[in-house]
């Protein structure tokens, strides 16, 4: 600390002649023009104090010199009365200043001039080792020639080694105390950073804590909410938040947006099955009786039944009924509507109507219409047909006891004719790669309660019964009943306490079988209606178990 | 099973079936009676795990009367839950017991009807071995439940074991489907019929009739004759 204090302090050098040197020769001064060589010690300087009369000869010169000379590593300051005071800067300065040696520099300052006295200021050890206070260099050439009284020199307050000494502990306190300030300001730094980082870490551990708490607060809650019901079978208060209108109607269609983005082909997918198009549809179906109804006891027969045909080469038609479980005549109901009533009643009714001829697709309205016709023709024809048998049988059945659910789908490549009453579904391939719902099935107040053509409907048949016309370009239609659903469509999603019914075919199950059936040649082809009777029986872990009777009905255009 | 097609079936919610089993812990039932129900309730549940359909689509809540109405199980799919153990108590407090019970399926209800989901219509199993101590007057007890038969709101099917009063279990039974007695303690047998009885009546219930046709209960039913 010490040394390096030392070294910012500036320097000041004043020469001093030391006067240690007593061995001067008083003989070899002229007594009458010198003085006594006067010791007077100071704290600091010695204070030599010789040469009171002018000195005018090379004799007495040379006296101040060789003194000078002696001492010349303590001298502090010369003092020439009779000059302006002159101080030498020891070592280099000087030499810097007029570029001449110390010893010359002297001898040039002191020879030829006419001076009263010289004072010669020694530094003492301690003063050697200070440098402060820096005086000008005189140069040479301004020293003027001046006379003053010796005490005035005396006096000089810049001859008083004491001030110096004032001045030198003056400044070691002032940088001591520097140095201790500033110190002190750096440790306290210090320990406020520290603190900083402790009380950081602090607030971290406690934000930490809090959430730690808040979560088992939440535990606590949830426990005793749990503990609550348990004991008393209260219900805890839900903080089921009732959802909005708005909420749910988004709910449902990201879920929805969802279901159809990923039930599209895309590009790759789609290519394969609308490349080299023969316009040739090809129809596969088969209804294949559910577990349930093997386990009953007795045993139900399988009461789905299907039909398919080409009619007038402009238009396929494709039926699935389903009939009523608790129906015991049903499976003939289903029978007789899919492949007799419907059939002829389609042909009936639309013959020679325009469009039916060209292969057009009618208006909805008009649609509509033909369509509830077809049923309730249907409907009568079943019920004669039920009169029929019982007259000749003697049974007494109603027409409830035929009971079915009856799906209808009159397509070509430009558009699907739809009507349908119940449950069920149907589904459609377009050409951009879009699985499609036909329609909503019917359901009652529960699950598995549904509408059949033999019900009492046919005062608001249009309540009932929908028809739909779908103008799009077609590659695949799809009919299934209610036993099937579950496999093939998606169609029950629970999100965020939101049940919705998308209604889309899923594609992970159609396009295989798509690809599989556009893939075959025509030999190949024979032998699919033995591999789908298989596929609808026990295709896979679902469809085997499955409890209803199924049937899907898979049309494609090759 | 064919694989010429290789169609993979589309993940769907399962409609949700619920089952409250009403079960008795009086102190007549302790000792071999409550042992076999407890053997009983456990074999429904593993039934109902290994069915694929009935493991996503049943939902059971367990609630015990004895001095009071315990809650041993919350309507939730068995895979949540394991079969609690079941504790002698008390009394017969089946009023309140039967109360609980239908309250907790009008709750369930109504979480199905808030989220829009379909749903089977729900059971309540009343299983006794005595007499209500806490039913004052048995016909009011029974009008509701019919009531609510009639509404279609649930089934309620009552099963005397042992020392019950059959009679006392008619008044709380609608006609068609009368109180049954327990051939001994073969609850398990009896749970094996419910699991497959509850799956046979969610898949064949529509608007029009009634008559659903069940497996045999022979096998756990005293007196069933085939009519």
């Amino acid at each position: 600390m010490f040394p390096k204090f030392l070294s910012l302090v500036s320097l000041t050098i004043s020469l001093n002649i030391s006067a240690f040197n007593q061995e001067i020769n008083e003989n070899q001064m002229d007594s009458t023009s010198v003085n006594n060589i006067t010791n007077v010690n100071t704290v600091d300087d010695t204070i030599k104090f010789s040469f009171r009369a002018g000195i005018n000869n090379e004799t007495e010169f040379d006296s101040i010199y060789n003194l000078i000379l002696s001492n010349s590593n303590s001298i502090k300051q010369i003092h020439i009365n009779g000059l302006n005071k002159l101080s030498y800067i020891y070592q280099d300065s000087l030499n810097k200043e007029v570029n001449i040696s110390y010893k010359d520099s002297i001898i040039k300052n002191l020879r030829y001039k006419v001076y009263d006295s010289i004072k010669v200021i020694l530094k003492n050890s301690v003063g050697k080792l200070l440098f402060f206070k820096s005086e000008k260099t005189v140069k040479v050439d301004s020293i003027e020639q001046k006379k003053i009284s010796v005490e005035e020199f005396d006096n000089d307050e810049n001859n008083n080694a004491e001030g110096n000494t004032i001045s030198f502990f003056k400044v070691l306190i002032i940088s001591f105390g520097i140095i201790i300030t500033l110190g002190i300001v750096f440790l306290i730094i210090r320990k406020f950073r520290k603190h900083q980082r402790i009380i950081n870490s602090l607030k971290l551990s406690v934000s930490s804590l809090k959430h730690i708490n808040k979560t088992f607060d939440e535990k606590i809650k949830k426990l005793n909410d749990e503990n609550l019901y348990l004991k008393t079978g209260k219900k805890p208060e839900e903080k089921l938040h009732v959802k909005s209108e708005q909420e749910i109607i988004k709910i449902k269609e990201r879920v929805r947006k969802t279901s159809i983005d990923k039930n599209s082909l895309n590009r790759s997918e789609l290519k394969g099955l609308i490349i080299e198009l023969d316009n040739r549809w090809l129809t596969i179906a088969h209804s294949a009786i559910g577990k349930n109804h093997i386990q009953a006891n007795p045993q139900i027969p399988c009461q789905d039944n299907n039909h398919f045909e080409s009619i007038n080469d402009k238009w396929q038609i494709g039926i699935v009924c389903d009939g009523a479980g608790s129906s015991s005549m049903s499976h003939y109901g289903s029978e007789l509507i899919s492949k007799k009533c419907i059939p002829n009643n389609i042909k009936n009714e639309l013959n020679n109507l325009e469009w039916f001829d060209k292969g057009n697709l009618p208006t909805k309205q008009e649609w509509n219409k033909l369509g509830i016709s077809i049923l309730k023709k249907t409907h009568d024809d079943l019920s004669s047909w039920v009169e029929q048998k019982n007259s000749q049988t003697g049974a007494n059945h109603s027409i409830q006891d035929y009971a079915s659910t009856v799906i209808v789908a009159l397509y070509n490549s430009i558009g699907i004719l739809i009507i349908n009453i119940g449950d069920g579904r149907g589904g459609y391939l377009n050409k951009t790669g879009e699985f499609k719902g036909l329609f909503t099935p019917y359901s009652g107040e529960e699950s598995n309660g549904t509408i059949f053509i033999t019900s009492p409907i046919w005062s608001e048949p249009h309540k009932f019964i929908q028809t739909d016309v779908i103008n799009d370009d077609i590659i695949s239609v799809f009919l299934l009943s209610d036993g099937m659903e579950k496999i093939t469509f998606e169609c029950s999603n629970l999100t965020d306490d939101v049940f919705i019914d998308v209604n889309i075919p899923y594609k992970k199950f159609f396009l295989p079988i798509l690809s599989k059936i556009k893939s075959l040649s025509k030999k190949e082809e024979i032998k699919l209606i033995d591999e789908w009777k298989a596929f609808i029986e026990s295709g896979n872990d679902a469809i085997e178990n499955e409890g209803d009777d199924k049937t899907l009905l898979i049309s494609i255009l090759k | 099973m064919s694989n010429f097609f290789d169609a993979e079936s589309a993940v769907n919610y399962e409609q949700k079936s619920l089952c409250v089993l009403l079960l008795d812990v009086s102190y007549s039932m302790e000792g071999k009676r409550l042992e076999s129900l407890q053997e009983g309730i456990e074999a429904f549940h593993r039934e109902i795990m290994e069915d694929q359909t009935s493991r996503n689509r049943l939902e059971v809540a367990i609630l015990t009367y004895g001095n009071n109405v315990s809650v041993l199980q919350q309507p939730a799919l068995v895979d949540d839950f394991e079969m609690p153990k079941l504790e002698v108590n008390g009394s017969t407090s089946m009023g309140k017991g039967i109360s609980e019970a239908i309250e907790m399926v009008e709750a369930r209800k109504s979480w199905y009807k808030m989220t829009g989901q379909p749903y089977y219509r729900p059971w309540i199993i009343n299983i006794t071995d005595g007499e209500p101590t806490d039913i004052p007057d048995i016909a009011e007890v029974g009008n509701e439940i019919r009531e609510n038969i009639e509404k279609k709101n649930f089934f309620f099917f009552n099963v005397g074991v042992e020392d019950a009063i059959i009679k006392t279990l008619e008044e709380l039974s609608s006609k068609q489907m009368p109180p049954a007695k327990l051939k001994g303690l073969k609850f398990a047998e009896f749970f094996q019929w419910l699991s497959a009885s509850i799956q046979i009546v969610a898949a064949s219930v529509d608007k029009e009739t009634e008559s659903v046709d069940l497996p045999s209960p022979s096998n756990w039913m005293e007196g069933f004759k085939i009519n």
